[in-house]
Protein backbone atom coordinates (compact mmCIF):
# COMPACT_ATOMS: atom_id res chain seq x y z
CA UNK A 1 0.00 0.00 0.00
CA UNK A 2 1.30 3.44 -0.88
CA UNK A 3 0.92 6.25 1.63
CA UNK A 4 -0.79 9.41 0.36
CA UNK A 5 1.57 12.21 -0.48
CA UNK A 6 1.60 14.98 2.12
CA UNK A 7 -0.11 18.15 0.98
CA UNK A 8 1.25 21.58 1.90
CA UNK A 9 -0.69 24.81 1.48
CA UNK A 10 1.56 27.86 1.12
CA UNK A 11 -0.12 31.20 1.85
CA UNK A 12 2.02 34.22 1.01
CA UNK A 13 1.38 37.37 -0.99
CA UNK A 14 4.84 37.07 -2.55
CA UNK A 15 4.71 34.83 -5.59
CA UNK A 16 8.49 34.49 -5.32
CA UNK A 17 8.18 33.00 -1.83
CA UNK A 18 5.43 30.64 -2.98
CA UNK A 19 7.57 29.52 -5.91
CA UNK A 20 10.59 29.00 -3.66
CA UNK A 21 8.51 26.93 -1.24
CA UNK A 22 7.07 24.87 -4.10
CA UNK A 23 10.58 24.34 -5.47
CA UNK A 24 11.73 23.23 -2.03
CA UNK A 25 8.96 20.79 -1.12
CA UNK A 26 7.58 19.44 -4.41
CA UNK A 27 10.80 17.51 -5.17
CA UNK A 28 10.50 15.94 -1.70
CA UNK A 29 7.26 14.22 -2.54
CA UNK A 30 4.83 16.90 -1.35
CA UNK A 31 1.77 18.15 -3.16
CA UNK A 32 1.69 21.92 -3.12
CA UNK A 33 -1.32 24.22 -3.25
CA UNK A 34 -1.07 28.00 -3.00
CA UNK A 35 -2.94 31.09 -1.95
CA UNK A 36 -1.97 34.78 -2.05
CA UNK A 37 -3.78 35.93 1.12
CA UNK A 38 -5.67 34.62 4.12
CA UNK A 39 -9.06 34.76 2.47
CA UNK A 40 -7.89 32.68 -0.48
CA UNK A 41 -6.03 30.48 1.97
CA UNK A 42 -9.21 29.60 3.86
CA UNK A 43 -10.97 28.71 0.62
CA UNK A 44 -8.11 26.55 -0.62
CA UNK A 45 -7.72 24.89 2.79
CA UNK A 46 -11.42 23.99 2.85
CA UNK A 47 -11.11 22.48 -0.61
CA UNK A 48 -7.74 20.76 -0.36
CA UNK A 49 -7.58 19.74 3.33
CA UNK A 50 -3.79 20.21 3.53
CA UNK A 51 -1.61 18.32 6.00
CA UNK A 52 0.33 21.48 6.78
CA UNK A 53 -0.07 25.19 6.14
CA UNK A 54 2.92 27.51 5.73
CA UNK A 55 1.35 30.85 6.51
CA UNK A 56 2.77 34.31 5.98
CA UNK A 57 1.94 36.80 8.72
CA UNK A 58 1.71 40.08 6.84
CA UNK A 59 -0.60 39.94 3.81
CA UNK A 60 -3.22 42.15 2.19
CA UNK A 61 -6.96 41.31 2.29
CA UNK A 62 -6.59 38.97 5.27
CA UNK A 63 -3.43 38.61 7.36
CA UNK A 64 -2.03 35.34 8.65
CA UNK A 65 -3.20 35.78 12.23
CA UNK A 66 -6.80 36.36 11.14
CA UNK A 67 -6.66 33.33 8.87
CA UNK A 68 -5.27 31.27 11.74
CA UNK A 69 -8.11 32.40 14.00
CA UNK A 70 -10.67 31.50 11.33
CA UNK A 71 -9.04 28.11 10.83
CA UNK A 72 -9.39 27.34 14.52
CA UNK A 73 -13.09 28.21 14.35
CA UNK A 74 -13.63 25.72 11.54
CA UNK A 75 -14.42 22.25 12.83
CA UNK A 76 -12.96 20.60 9.72
CA UNK A 77 -9.68 22.56 9.74
CA UNK A 78 -9.00 23.42 13.36
CA UNK A 79 -6.41 20.68 13.81
CA UNK A 80 -4.43 21.47 10.65
CA UNK A 81 -0.82 22.19 11.68
CA UNK A 82 0.36 25.70 10.84
CA UNK A 83 3.88 27.11 10.66
CA UNK A 84 3.89 30.88 10.63
CA UNK A 85 6.34 32.62 8.30
CA UNK A 86 6.99 36.06 9.62
CA UNK A 87 9.26 38.97 8.87
CA UNK A 88 11.35 40.13 11.79
CA UNK A 89 8.88 42.93 12.49
CA UNK A 90 6.15 40.35 13.05
CA UNK A 91 7.95 38.41 15.77
CA UNK A 92 6.08 40.31 18.49
CA UNK A 93 2.91 38.61 17.25
CA UNK A 94 4.29 35.14 17.81
CA UNK A 95 2.63 34.89 21.22
CA UNK A 96 -0.73 35.58 19.64
CA UNK A 97 -0.03 32.93 17.00
CA UNK A 98 0.87 30.45 19.75
CA UNK A 99 -2.38 31.15 21.56
CA UNK A 100 -4.19 30.39 18.31
CA UNK A 101 -2.39 27.07 18.03
CA UNK A 102 0.36 27.75 15.49
CA UNK A 103 2.73 24.79 15.73
CA UNK A 104 5.90 26.71 15.00
CA UNK A 105 7.24 29.85 13.36
CA UNK A 106 10.15 30.89 11.21
CA UNK A 107 11.56 34.32 10.53
CA UNK A 108 11.87 35.38 6.89
CA UNK A 109 14.13 35.38 5.00
CA UNK A 110 14.41 31.76 6.07
CA UNK A 111 17.21 29.24 5.63
CA UNK A 112 15.96 26.19 3.73
CA UNK A 113 17.54 23.76 6.19
CA UNK A 114 15.78 25.31 9.17
CA UNK A 115 12.41 25.25 7.44
CA UNK A 116 12.93 21.66 6.28
CA UNK A 117 13.72 20.59 9.83
CA UNK A 118 10.59 22.24 11.19
CA UNK A 119 8.36 20.79 8.48
CA UNK A 120 9.90 17.31 8.91
CA UNK A 121 8.72 17.35 12.53
CA UNK A 122 5.15 17.56 11.29
CA UNK A 123 4.92 15.65 8.01
CA UNK A 124 7.01 12.95 6.40
CA UNK A 125 9.25 14.28 3.67
CA UNK A 126 11.25 12.43 1.05
CA UNK A 127 14.58 10.76 1.92
CA UNK A 128 16.84 13.67 1.05
CA UNK A 129 15.21 16.14 3.39
CA UNK A 130 14.69 13.55 6.14
CA UNK A 131 18.42 12.99 6.34
CA UNK A 132 19.13 16.68 5.99
CA UNK A 133 16.57 17.66 8.61
CA UNK A 134 17.86 15.11 11.12
CA UNK A 135 21.29 16.66 10.88
CA UNK A 136 20.11 20.22 11.36
CA UNK A 137 19.50 21.98 14.63
CA UNK A 138 16.83 24.69 14.71
CA UNK A 139 18.01 28.25 15.22
CA UNK A 140 18.05 29.28 18.85
CA UNK A 141 15.80 32.26 18.18
CA UNK A 142 13.08 30.12 16.71
CA UNK A 143 11.38 27.07 18.06
CA UNK A 144 8.21 25.11 18.45
CA UNK A 145 5.42 27.03 20.04
CA UNK A 146 3.80 25.75 23.23
CA UNK A 147 0.58 23.84 22.79
CA UNK A 148 -2.25 26.18 23.75
CA UNK B 1 30.93 49.82 18.42
CA UNK B 2 33.62 48.34 16.22
CA UNK B 3 34.77 51.21 14.00
CA UNK B 4 36.74 49.02 11.61
CA UNK B 5 34.02 46.62 10.54
CA UNK B 6 34.74 45.40 7.01
CA UNK B 7 31.43 45.02 5.24
CA UNK B 8 32.85 43.73 1.93
CA UNK B 9 33.36 40.08 2.96
CA UNK B 10 30.04 40.01 4.81
CA UNK B 11 28.27 41.35 1.73
CA UNK B 12 30.11 39.00 -0.61
CA UNK B 13 29.34 35.92 1.48
CA UNK B 14 25.65 36.81 1.73
CA UNK B 15 25.29 37.52 -1.97
CA UNK B 16 27.22 34.47 -3.10
CA UNK B 17 25.27 32.23 -0.72
CA UNK B 18 21.92 33.45 -2.04
CA UNK B 19 22.89 33.06 -5.70
CA UNK B 20 24.47 29.64 -5.18
CA UNK B 21 21.76 28.14 -2.99
CA UNK B 22 18.71 29.70 -4.61
CA UNK B 23 19.74 29.93 -8.26
CA UNK B 24 22.79 27.65 -8.57
CA UNK B 25 24.79 30.53 -10.01
CA UNK B 26 28.37 31.41 -9.22
CA UNK B 27 29.14 35.12 -8.91
CA UNK B 28 32.46 36.59 -9.99
CA UNK B 29 33.57 39.98 -8.63
CA UNK B 30 34.12 42.75 -11.18
CA UNK B 31 35.34 46.31 -10.88
CA UNK B 32 32.54 48.84 -10.48
CA UNK B 33 34.07 50.62 -13.50
CA UNK B 34 32.97 47.65 -15.58
CA UNK B 35 29.34 48.05 -14.54
CA UNK B 36 27.52 50.20 -17.12
CA UNK B 37 25.51 53.28 -16.13
CA UNK B 38 22.42 51.64 -17.63
CA UNK B 39 22.30 47.97 -18.63
CA UNK B 40 21.04 47.72 -22.24
CA UNK B 41 17.69 49.34 -22.94
CA UNK B 42 16.18 48.98 -19.50
CA UNK B 43 17.08 50.88 -16.32
CA UNK B 44 18.36 48.99 -13.30
CA UNK B 45 16.00 47.19 -10.99
CA UNK B 46 17.03 48.49 -7.58
CA UNK B 47 15.72 46.93 -4.39
CA UNK B 48 16.34 48.33 -0.93
CA UNK B 49 16.06 46.96 2.60
CA UNK B 50 16.60 49.39 5.45
CA UNK B 51 18.52 48.42 8.57
CA UNK B 52 17.54 49.92 11.91
CA UNK B 53 19.74 49.44 14.96
CA UNK B 54 19.96 51.09 18.37
CA UNK B 55 23.33 52.69 17.55
CA UNK B 56 23.28 52.84 13.77
CA UNK B 57 21.01 52.68 10.78
CA UNK B 58 21.60 51.92 7.17
CA UNK B 59 20.43 50.29 4.00
CA UNK B 60 21.20 47.46 1.61
CA UNK B 61 20.74 48.22 -2.10
CA UNK B 62 20.80 45.50 -4.71
CA UNK B 63 20.98 46.71 -8.30
CA UNK B 64 20.36 44.05 -10.95
CA UNK B 65 20.03 44.23 -14.71
CA UNK B 66 16.58 43.39 -15.99
CA UNK B 67 17.99 40.70 -18.30
CA UNK B 68 19.56 38.91 -15.34
CA UNK B 69 16.44 39.30 -13.23
CA UNK B 70 14.45 37.81 -16.08
CA UNK B 71 16.73 34.76 -16.16
CA UNK B 72 16.53 34.36 -12.39
CA UNK B 73 12.76 34.62 -12.59
CA UNK B 74 12.58 31.90 -15.22
CA UNK B 75 14.86 29.66 -13.20
CA UNK B 76 12.31 29.61 -10.37
CA UNK B 77 9.75 28.12 -12.76
CA UNK B 78 6.03 28.81 -12.97
CA UNK B 79 6.59 32.25 -14.49
CA UNK B 80 3.97 34.12 -16.45
CA UNK B 81 3.90 35.03 -20.15
CA UNK B 82 1.58 37.95 -19.46
CA UNK B 83 3.66 41.18 -19.61
CA UNK B 84 2.00 42.86 -16.61
CA UNK B 85 2.31 39.72 -14.49
CA UNK B 86 5.88 39.31 -15.59
CA UNK B 87 6.58 42.88 -14.43
CA UNK B 88 5.03 42.11 -11.08
CA UNK B 89 7.08 38.90 -10.81
CA UNK B 90 10.33 40.78 -11.49
CA UNK B 91 9.55 43.44 -8.89
CA UNK B 92 8.54 40.79 -6.34
CA UNK B 93 11.63 38.70 -7.04
CA UNK B 94 13.88 41.74 -6.88
CA UNK B 95 12.53 42.66 -3.44
CA UNK B 96 12.77 39.11 -2.11
CA UNK B 97 16.30 38.78 -3.45
CA UNK B 98 17.38 41.88 -1.55
CA UNK B 99 15.52 40.58 1.50
CA UNK B 100 17.44 37.29 1.35
CA UNK B 101 20.79 39.06 1.04
CA UNK B 102 19.96 41.56 3.79
CA UNK B 103 18.73 38.74 6.03
CA UNK B 104 21.99 36.85 5.70
CA UNK B 105 23.95 40.05 6.25
CA UNK B 106 21.80 40.84 9.27
CA UNK B 107 22.66 37.45 10.78
CA UNK B 108 26.39 38.01 10.16
CA UNK B 109 26.25 41.52 11.61
CA UNK B 110 24.35 40.21 14.64
CA UNK B 111 27.08 37.61 15.16
CA UNK B 112 29.56 40.51 15.14
CA UNK B 113 27.55 42.28 17.82
CA UNK B 114 25.54 44.68 15.64
CA UNK B 115 21.83 44.05 15.84
CA UNK B 116 19.61 45.50 13.13
CA UNK B 117 15.94 45.17 12.36
CA UNK B 118 15.21 44.77 8.66
CA UNK B 119 12.47 46.67 6.84
CA UNK B 120 10.31 45.14 4.15
CA UNK B 121 11.95 45.62 0.75
CA UNK B 122 11.08 48.40 -1.69
CA UNK B 123 11.83 48.25 -5.42
CA UNK B 124 12.23 50.89 -8.11
CA UNK B 125 13.77 51.27 -11.55
CA UNK B 126 16.41 53.91 -12.06
CA UNK B 127 19.96 54.90 -12.94
CA UNK B 128 22.97 53.32 -11.24
CA UNK B 129 23.42 54.16 -7.57
CA UNK B 130 26.33 56.40 -6.57
CA UNK B 131 29.24 55.67 -4.27
CA UNK B 132 28.95 55.83 -0.49
CA UNK B 133 29.20 59.24 1.17
CA UNK B 134 31.90 60.29 3.62
CA UNK B 135 29.24 60.52 6.31
CA UNK B 136 28.74 56.77 6.17
CA UNK B 137 30.27 55.01 9.15
CA UNK B 138 30.65 51.85 7.11
CA UNK B 139 29.95 51.27 3.45
CA UNK B 140 30.53 48.63 0.83
CA UNK B 141 30.24 48.90 -2.96
CA UNK B 142 30.86 45.72 -4.92
CA UNK B 143 30.22 44.72 -8.52
CA UNK B 144 29.44 41.20 -9.64
CA UNK B 145 28.82 39.25 -12.79
CA UNK B 146 27.39 35.84 -13.54
CA UNK B 147 25.97 34.07 -16.55
CA UNK B 148 23.22 36.38 -17.79
CA UNK B 149 24.19 39.78 -16.46
CA UNK B 150 25.68 42.07 -13.86
CA UNK B 151 24.68 43.41 -10.48
CA UNK B 152 25.98 45.60 -7.70
CA UNK B 153 25.49 45.43 -3.97
CA UNK B 154 25.79 48.61 -1.94
CA UNK B 155 25.57 48.85 1.81
CA UNK B 156 25.43 52.09 3.75
CA UNK B 157 25.53 52.31 7.53
CA UNK B 158 25.62 55.54 9.50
Amino acid sequence: MTAALPKILTVDDSKTVRRILAGLFAPLGCLICEAANGEQGLAVAALEKPDLILLDYNMPVMDGLTMLKRLREDAALRHTPVILLTAEAGVKNIAAAARLGARDYIVKPFQDEVLLAKVARIITLGPRSTVQAANEQPEASEGPLPTP
Amino acid sequence: MNSSLDLDPIAADALRDVFASRFERQLVPVSLDEIPEAPGDAPWLISTVNLEGSQARGSVHLQVSESLMDLLNKSLGDCSNDPSERESELVDLSGELCNMVAGRMGAALAAAGHLFTLSTPTVHRGPALGKGADADKWSSDTGWTCVGGTLTLKIRIQ
